[in-house]
């Protein structure tokens, strides 16, 4: 019996020991998550009863399903995805596992691009995701100009703080903007926190373009990502052009945290607890990393986004208020641990 | 490209430095001050040098890890600043002294690194790139090591693993930076076999750091010995490395006899530079 025991765990260690096994466990927990948050909610639906719901037009569910559940779970799916993905690229980009869009500020800059838009041009919501994308750039940018130093332990901290500093001066930036324009911003809170409450097939669609380019862009750069976990100098040394290399990274990341806070606001620490859980079990070349990488993190915030809504039913919860529960204290024992 | 010994007829060269002057970053002082150097296609070249004398600094240069501030650095008689980048990658592959790598990478994608050059940002590595990094795990053999992540990896290895990235570069110059600096002795000498075997197998032109000087004159053709960032000389080791220049240079007395194996030194302790230079 033992023996047996030991067979399969050997085998099962075997198994996981090759990188793109948890691509396939990632994408398993990300169909399980999806099907129950679909599944669960106000009106509650068994899993066996969910295919029917989904594919007879006469089923009693079918139009909240379609309506209300599916867009809301591929929503929870892609901001997921995006986050973690642009966590993954920043983490590499300045070499910091501490690295997150929110943490940084960058969701935050992407928040402002975005305010722009709904605020003074409340008819084009098809631009909110690209406004987002030039706020978030523009953050990136002073962000490594403010951090550029040639020392790497200093440059971690350095990074770090500058993202903070920013993040606050945005946030006043936001706050300001939807106090004086209440009548049609956003309410700071959600905003700010960051909630998948209301979300359709719309907003579905607008995260679509900037999230297929952003994961184009990441396919095809894979393996030059991971020339960027060398040091500098044995990078150029390879022929990569280190800089404009790490720019392209940063610009992606931007790209795709601008998607995900069009339609969801600024949730935080996905991009930062996703790749570094990953990254403890795949390591950190990029081609393994990513797939997995992408659908925990839309594995993830649909599950949040699940308890988020049905916790304390009828009440519903803000998902990014969950996520920082979760991230908060993941950040500081980053912190504790890996900063000098 | 012959395999067969070229006679020093008319050598052609695969660097060379002219008069370069080279300081470093944020630094207000040239380390190197008009130092000149021509490296031979083919041959192993070992600097030597106390510290300070501007080694480093001169491999760092030849391979445009630093910036020259005066003079030129040729490859294969074309100035270094006309090479794009990846086509000076394909000719001149470098190993620098201390190599950071982030926990968890693996021996086999550090050297797929190598082959960067090659294919380009956007490119794959196709079954040719694939059968060079599995030759070049090979040739240091530590193939089977492919899939351990660096840090589990002794010193030894670990710089073999570094040596067999820049090995698919398929380079026609590799640079070494210090490469016995920190291993054993016996992990020494295994490496700087090594290298000759790169010289005799592949033809690589080699142009190594190293503190050690008998350890140079084993492997090297010719020894350049640096001193205040000039080249003070450059020639056979037997030539080159004579009483005279250990205390000119390094400022230490010693017995050097030539024997059939090659030199013998003894270093008998600090003394006193018959002329200051």
């Amino acid at each position: 019996m033992n023996a047996l025991v030991w067979q399969v765990r050997s085998r099962a260690e075997l198994l996981f020991e090759q990188p793109m096994a948890w691509t396939v466990v990632t994408g398993l927990a990300l169909i399980a998550a999806g099907a129950l948050a679909t599944a669960q909610g106000a009106v509650d639906l068994s899993l066996l009863q969910l295919p029917a719901s989904i594919l007879d037009v006469d089923h009693p569910f079918h139009g909240v399903i379609w309506d209300v559940r599916l867009p809301r779970v591929a929503c929870g799916a892609l901001v997921g995805l995006d986050l973690a993905l642009a966590g993954a690229l920043l983490q590499t980009t300045v070499r910091n596992p501490l690295a997150d869009p929110g943490i940084l500020g960058v969701t935050a800059g992407a928040g402002v691009g975005a305010l722009m838009v709904i605020l003074f041009f409340p008819g084009h919501g098809e631009w909110v995701p690209w406004a987002g994308f030039l706020g978030a750039v523009s953050t990136i940018a002073v962000l490594l100009g403010l951090a550029a130093s040639k020392d790497g332990q200093t440059g971690a901290l350095r990074i770090v703080l500058s993202g903070v500093a920013l993040q606050a001066l945005l946030f006043a930036l936001i706050s300001l903007m939807t106090y004086v324009y209440a009548d049609r911003a956003p309410a700071f809170t959600a905003y700010v926190v960051g909630s998948l409450n209301g979300l359709g097939w719309t907003d579905v669609q607008r995260m679509i373009p900037p999230t297929i380019l952003g994961g184009l862009a990441v396919i095809a750069y894979r393996r030059t990502l991971n020339l960027l976990l060398l040091d500098d100098s044995a990078a150029s040394g390879v022929g990569v052009p280190v800089v404009q290399a790490r720019l392209g990274a940063a610009v992606v990341a931007a790209l795709l945290t601008a998607a995900a806070v069009s339609a969801a606001g600024l949730i935080g620490f996905v991009g930062l607890v996703v790749p570094n859980a990953i990254r403890l079990v795949v390591g950190p070349e990029h081609g393994a990393l990513l797939p997995a990488t992408a659908l925990g993190g839309a594995a993830l915030v649909i599950f949040a986004d699940l308890i988020a809504r049905t916790a304390l039913s009828p009440l519903e919860l803000p998902v990014g208020a969950l996520l920082s529960m979760v991230g908060g204290p993941y950040f500081l024992y980053l912190l504790w641990k890996k900063l000098p | 490209m012959s395999a067969a010994p070229v006679e020093n007829l008319a050598p052609e060269l695969a660097l060379e430095a002219r008069r370069l002057h080279v300081r470093h970053p944020g630094v207000d002082r040239d380390v190197l001050r008009d130092a000149s150097l021509k490296v031979r296609a083919g041959e192993i070249l070992a600097l030597v040098g106390p510290n300070g004398s501007g080694k480093s600094t001169l491999i760092r240069a030849l391979g445009r890890d630093l910036e020259t501030r005066k003079g030129d650095v040729l490859v294969e008689g074309d100035p270094l600043s006309t090479y794009p980048r990846r086509r000076l990658a394909r000719r001149v592959a470098r190993l620098p002294q201390d190599p950071q790598t982030p926990e968890g990478l693996t021996v086999e994608a550090l050297v797929e690194c190598g082959r960067h050059p090659h294919v380009g940002a956007f490119g794959r590595l196709g079954p040719r790139d694939q059968a060079i990094v599995a030759e070049a795990l090979e040739a240091v053999e530590i193939a089977d090591y492919r899939t351990r992540p660096l840090e589990m990896l002794s010193g030894g290895e670990r710089r073999r693993a570094w040596i067999a990235m820049a090995i698919a570069q398929e380079p026609r110059v590799l640079l070494l930076d210090e490469p016995t600096s920190a291993l054993d002795l016996r992990h020494q000498f295994e490496l700087l076999d090594l290298l000759v075997r790169l010289n005799r197998e592949r033809g690589t032109t080699i142009v190594l750091s190293i503190h050690d000087l008998e350890h140079a004159a084993h492997v090297a053709d010719r020894v350049a010995v640096l001193s205040r960032g000039r080249v003070y000389d450059v020639g056979p080791p037997e030539r080159v490395l004579n009483e005279e220049t250990l205390l000119d240079v390094f400022r230490v007395e010693s017995r050097i006899t030539e024997e059939e194996g090659g030199l013998t030194m003894r270093i008998l302790g600090p003394g006193d530079p018959i002329r200051n230079f």
